[in-house]
């Protein structure tokens, strides 16, 4: 179970800056609540920080992208059946 | 078409399909993302493409390498448009893309160890019952060096394609950006891997990030560099096996022309593995 723990950790971390900043003040803290076990808590006190702040910011980007992507379809779905509906 | 059966063609992507369609006979296949044909016109219009050109499927938000079962409304999708558009050949990232209601929006590295390579032959096994083939298992790149891991890549990619009986999709540029980010050798990590499974590659560019350039981000904007050709040519050297080779470009896209050069300077890699080649005990065992 602690594997499942551990990713839904990771999906935090990578997703949540506020969790993110917290969890890097004080990393064993933050892997306590999730239930870890110790190889797992010893591993995320010495996570790879730089690593963490790239794929972080690339995630960030990549959700950004979809959004404006759905963004632009809903927007020409709208379009579409306004038009159909004056036409 | 290179030598030996290889394929080499390019990422079906919306932005170049009217340039592209005027010139697939200069392609040997196309690779589609399954996410964007999800649809029943998607699906009606994937048939008419594969009418056109050889098609493979390509999924990406499944998130088979995860100690969490797979969703299965969306494997459900992919068995839907596999059956629709009846192409049985399909292929998924050994990545996690969500976790606990975080949807991460992209691959993200698993920790790897004993308990992800459980939970990923479990996904493997119920995306092989539902879709009613296995899917070709893709390397992914990343940034960071998943926490927890007990394994290396490839000996973890290895004990899962081994397991789950698996066809490897090989991205060589991701290969490539691994190991530059965290110190290994690109050419040992390919050694390293059982390159006998590998059916498919797909190649593309990235970029330095980082002050000081610090990592190499795989963003699918850049064309294909040098390394990753030469990766190609000593993959085509040690593999018995025909490739279906694809480039991916996801963004700035360049003039159609460009891409087709980058189709030809990876049938010339191809074509220089296949003249030169090296022996490895699959080759001997073939």
């Amino acid at each position: 179970m602690s594997a499942a723990n551990l990713e839904i950790l990771l999906a935090r971390l990578y997703t949540d800056a506020r969790f993110r900043e917290a969890f890097l003040s004080d990393p064993e803290e933050t892997a306590r609540t999730h239930d870890l076990d110790e190889t797992e808590i010893e591993a995320l006190r010495n996570i790879d920080r730089n690593g963490l702040e790239f794929a972080s910011r690339s995630y960030a980007r990549k959700r950004e992208s979809h959004a404006a992507r759905r963004r632009s379809w809903l927007g020409r779905l709208i379009a579409r059946s306004l038009g159909s509906t004056v036409g | 078409m290179a030598d030996r059966g290889d394929r080499v063609g390019l990422g079906w992507r919306p932005e170049i399909a009217a340039g592209l369609g005027r010139r697939l006979h200069e392609i040997d296949l196309v690779e589609v993302i399954a996410e964007n044909f999800m649809d029943r016109r998607g699906s009606a219009g994937l048939r008419a493409l594969a009418n056109e050109v050889p098609v493979v499927l390509h999924g990406v938000c499944l998130g088979l390498a995860s100690a969490l079962p797979v969703d299965e409304r969306r494997l459900a999708s992919i068995a839907r448009l596999a059956d629709a558009a009846r192409l049985p050949v399909w292929s998924e990232h050994l990545a996690f893309v969500r976790a606990g209601g975080c949807e991460i929006g992209h691959l993200a590295a698993p920790p790897r160890t004993a308990a992800t390579i459980e939970g990923t032959l479990r996904n493997l096994a119920r995306a092989r019952t539902v879709v009613g083939t296995a899917p070709a298992l893709e390397n992914i790149a990343t940034l960071i060096d998943p926490p927890a891991s007990t394994m290396s890549e490839c000996a973890w990619i290895g004990e899962i394609a081994v397991h789950a009986d698996a066809m490897l999709l090989l991205d060589l540029h991701n290969l490539y950006a691994n190991a530059v980010n965290f110190g290994a050798d690109p050419h040992a990590m390919l050694d390293a891997l059982p390159l006998e499974r590998v059916r498919m590659v797909h190649l593309s560019g990235g970029v330095w990030i980082g002050g000081h350039g610090e990592r190499l981000l795989d963003d699918h904007l850049h064309d294909v560099p040098p390394p990753v050709y030469a990766l190609l040519e000593s993959l085509a050297a040690r593999a018995t096996q025909p490739l279906d080779v694809i480039i991916e470009r996801d963004g700035r896209y360049p003039p159609v022309d460009d891409l087709l050069a980058q189709v030809r300077a990876a049938r010339a890699a191809l074509g220089r593995g296949r003249a030169h080649p090296v022996l490895t005990d699959a080759r001997l065992a073939a």
